[in-house]
């Protein structure tokens, strides 16, 4: 009788055995791989999204869903990507450096932590722009510095409010070029360029590539970038270094994994991004959106983020701004 | 005259069989969007802009579009029948449209807003279509100060039709205010009556506030009542009395103007369109008492000035590149994504996606109207439908619908709260329309007054020298002494309708 039950129960055991030790060797991705997209749908990191994932699923193998999760400026995304499954079925963006800022400046609110994430590759490096009218007596970056130097808070100055990456890079300007302007709030970079092109302001702070079609009509001109480097997408206008204000500025859109989903896994996908990233048909598309891009690997955006993290830290124990 | 030949060539890359299908599928997906009570155009639109990846720019957008103003007509149906607005501008309807739907006069409701938005929207998208570039440049005029006064202005109109008590209007008009200030300060970032909740960061959501205090409050209150009575014995057809022709048609064309100058603001908002369209009809009218008791006009102008706001507010997003409202944010998404710039140079880069387009609007908003006119007449049967039937399923949709949107648990109790507020304002007879009201404006007040604080060398003075807002201001002093005078002699204004509900 014993015997009898254990050669009922022996097959079920070694079958159920099999199915475990195929699902750690299963070759990865067996179904198409979530990924949460913490703003809405048409926005800049959805476009992104998207256009990775078309060309992606040639090297993956399978396809992706993006799934947008606004709210709570992208806290909500993040902590839903922070909280997913580790089985390497959800992935999802993160938006440096949003996602870093939110648990310094909302400490006691988000849910997530800067550890919660595995980095798998960076796509689009979106500097900060100052953007003035095409008609504009400041021509350069300088003319507008040497102005508010000569009229302290004078210059009206649109950015998107008090707490975004935009207001610190206000502060460090006040502060190392010893100038003050009045900084006037936007819901935006529609409203902001509304009131530019109205001449209600002097100058706005955005990201380059939601201006682009007011500066290739020639309706505002761009003059300084916050990337290290000039960008593709303004050849002539000169970085905020180069410009005497040692400052970076740049909003990144990435792609990673929760923590714990197996290193295996997160070398594929890494390997795949890398490959669709350099895919020419990807390329051609991103050039067509206008996409301003900068590839980085695992352990280069692991490295960045960490840096934004201890100079952020480091910014707000001097004040919150 | 070579306008008039381009559109002629629009109307021809319109009507291709592709793009007209997919021009119908648009204004059929938005009616049913607007239908679905939570989800507006906005999360209608996003949602469906990852499936026209694969169609071309042109029917991709004309698709979109037709989601856009689809969802106006759509957010009527729900606004007249069971009293949920789908949107800041749909509030208004509810005052008069419901009512008219519990008379058994659903149909006329919804006929007329059929038609009315049929005119208005055609009416402003061919004026602005030839205006549209160069009236543009002039809505540039319009800063922080302006829309702040406008804003104020709108304020007003609203104190103009506040209820019965005008106590009880200016406390359901506070707590809308208030609400208003959940999230974080725009000038400081200080979060504010966060009460430790990161949803509430963003501030709350209109369409949770609409549905609990409308819809649901609305559901609660009925429940109470004797479930047979206020039935309609039989439902009106489509079209109304002849004796209303008239007065429809100047409430339409009113509205058109209305709607048509301020879509082309970038900054302002169709619900201000509304509002200004009803209490001007108001004011109009040979007997104002009727409104708030099922008056037409209350229907016909709004619904109009929304639409014609709809149509117009897509000329600022093609001649300048610029959103004036979160709907048209995500259109601008679209054209991104598939490879076009909006601006200026749209009109010479891709004159032919252009006018497609512009030609696609009157074809969508004809197609809307055939579709509407037979539809009307079965939609207001649900005025018909047994109400223990028919609560627990608007129930149903309404939750399903919050939940939808963001897919948060978090945003459903919400509604529900607000469901619990609204219906303990009904007792007490608060205008929850007035609360609703203020809360859409008092966010841009808000926001536009520290904007013009910032700007402004003298403090509040900034406002009154410059022109514009100078003179709306003067205005809205006029007005204010003008309401205060009719409300005192008449004891009575239209939104004290929402009281007896």
């Amino acid at each position: 009788m014993k015997h009898k039950l254990l050669a009922a129960l022996l097959p079920a055991f070694l079958l159920t055995a099999g199915f475990n030790a195929k699902a750690a060797d299963e070759p990865y991705p067996q179904k198409p791989i979530v990924a949460i997209v913490a703003f809405p749908a048409g926005g800049g990191t959805d476009i992104i999204a998207r256009s990775i994932f078309r060309t992606a699923e040639k090297y993956v193998g399978k396809g992706f869903v993006v799934d947008n999760k606004p709210g709570a400026g992208g806290a909500i995304g993040f902590t839903a990507i922070a909280g997913a499954p580790k089985d390497g079925y959800t992935l999802g963006f993160i938006n440096a450096p949003t996602i870093v800022l939110n648990p310094i400046q909302l400490a006691d609110k988000v849910k997530y932590k800067l550890d919660d994430f595995v980095p798998i590759a960076n796509f689009v490096s979106d500097p900060g722009v100052f953007a003035v009218n095409v008609d504009s007596p400041f021509k350069t970056f300088k003319d507008f510095v040497d102005y508010a130097k000569a009229n302290p808070n004078k210059v009206k100055l649109a950015y998107g409010g008090p707490g975004t990456s935009e207001a610190l890079a206000l502060r460090n300007l006040e502060q190392k070029l010893d100038i003050k302007f009045r900084k006037v709030p936007f819901e935006g970079t529609g409203p902001q360029l509304t009131a530019l092109m109205g001449g209600h302001i002097d100058i706005m702070i955005s990201n380059a590539s939601e201006i682009y079609p007011q500066v290739e009509a020639k309706t505002i001109r761009v003059i300084a970038v916050g990337s290290e480097k000039r960008v593709d997408l303004y050849p002539n206008a000169p970085t905020y270094k180069e410009s005497g204000f040692d400052y970076t500025q740049v909003s990144m859109r990435g792609l990673a994994a929760p923590k714990g989903v197996d290193a295996k896994h997160v070398k594929f996908l890494a390997d795949a991004m890398k490959k669709s990233f350099e895919d020419p048909e990807f390329r051609k598309h991103a050039q067509e959106l206008h996409l301003p891009l900068q590839y980085m690997g695992p352990e280069e955006l692991a490295k960045e983020l960490a840096r934004q993290d201890a100079f952020y830290r480091a910014e707000y124990a001097k004040s919150p701004w | 005259m070579e306008n008039v030949i381009s559109l002629l060539h629009g109307f021809q890359a319109a009507l291709t069989p592709t793009n007209l299908l997919f021009c119908f599928i648009g204004v059929l997906v938005g009616q049913i969007v607007g239908v679905l009570p939570g989800l507006g155009p906005v999360a209608g639109t996003a949602m469906l802009i990852p499936l026209t990846y694969a169609l071309s720019p042109t029917t991709a957008v004309i698709m979109l579009a037709g989601i856009f103003y689809g969802a106006m007509y759509g957010g009527t149906i729900t606004s007249v029948l069971i009293n949920v607005p789908g949107e800041g501008a749909s509030v208004i309807t509810c005052i008069d449209g419901y009512k008219m739907a519990k008379q058994g006069r659903g149909g006329h409701a919804l006929g007329v807003a059929a038609i009315g938005s049929f005119i208005g929207g055609c009416i402003a998208v061919f004026f602005l279509t030839f205006l549209g570039p160069v009236l543009a440049k002039y809505a540039l005029k319009f800063g922080p100060p302006e829309f702040f006064s406008i804003m104020i202005f709108g304020l007003l109109l609203l104190v103009g039709l506040i209820g019965k008590s005008v106590i009880k209007g200016l406390i359901a008009a506070l707590i809308g205010m208030i609400l208003a200030l959940v999230g974080q300060d725009p000038g400081t970032g200080v979060d504010r009556f966060l009460f430790g909740q990161i949803e509430l960061l963003e501030g709350i959501d209109f369409v949770i506030l609409a549905i609990g205090l409308f819809g649901l409050s609305e559901i609660l209150t009925n429940s109470e009542e004797d479930m047979t009575l206020n039935k309609p014995e039989e439902i009106a057809g489509l079209i109304p009395p002849r004796a209303e022709w008239k007065p429809c048609l100047s409430a339409i064309l009113r509205g058109t103007g209305i709607g048509g100058l301020l879509g082309l603001i970038p900054g302002t908002s169709a619900s201000i369109a509304s509002l200004m369209s009803y209490s001007l009809e108001r004011k109009m009218a040979k007997d104002p008492s009727r409104f708030g008791e099922g008056a037409i006009e209350g229907v016909a102008g709004p619904e109009t000035a929304n639409n014609s706001y709809a149509g117009a507010a897509l000329i600022p997003l093609f001649t300048l590149g610029i959103p004036t409202s979160p709907t048209i944010a995500v259109l601008l998404g679209a054209f991104i994504m598939h490879g076009l710039t909006p601006g200026p140079l749209l009109y010479i880069k891709n004159p032919d996606f252009i006018w497609a387009v512009v030609a696609s609007m009157f074809i969508g908003n004809l197609i809307l109207l055939i579709m509407n006119l037979p539809l009307a007449k079965y939609w207001a049967k649900i005025a018909l439908v047994p109400y223990e039937l028919l609560f627990p399923l608007i129930l149903l949709v309404c939750m399903v619908g919050v939940y939808s949107v963001n897919r948060s648990l978090w945003d459903v109790g919400m509604t529900i709260g607000f469901g619990a507020i609204g219906y303990m304002m009904k007792k007490w007879k608060l205008p929850t329309a007035a609360l609703i009201l203020s809360f859409v404006l008092g966010k841009n007040i808000e926001f536009t007054l520290v904007q013009t604080l910032t700007l402004s060398d003298n403090g509040l003075l900034y406002l009154f020298e410059r022109p514009i807002s100078g003179t709306l201001l003067t205005l809205c002093g006029i007005i204010l002494a003008a309401g205060l005078y009719t409300t005192i002699k008449n004891k009575r204004g239209a939104l004290a309708a929402d009281e007896e509900a």
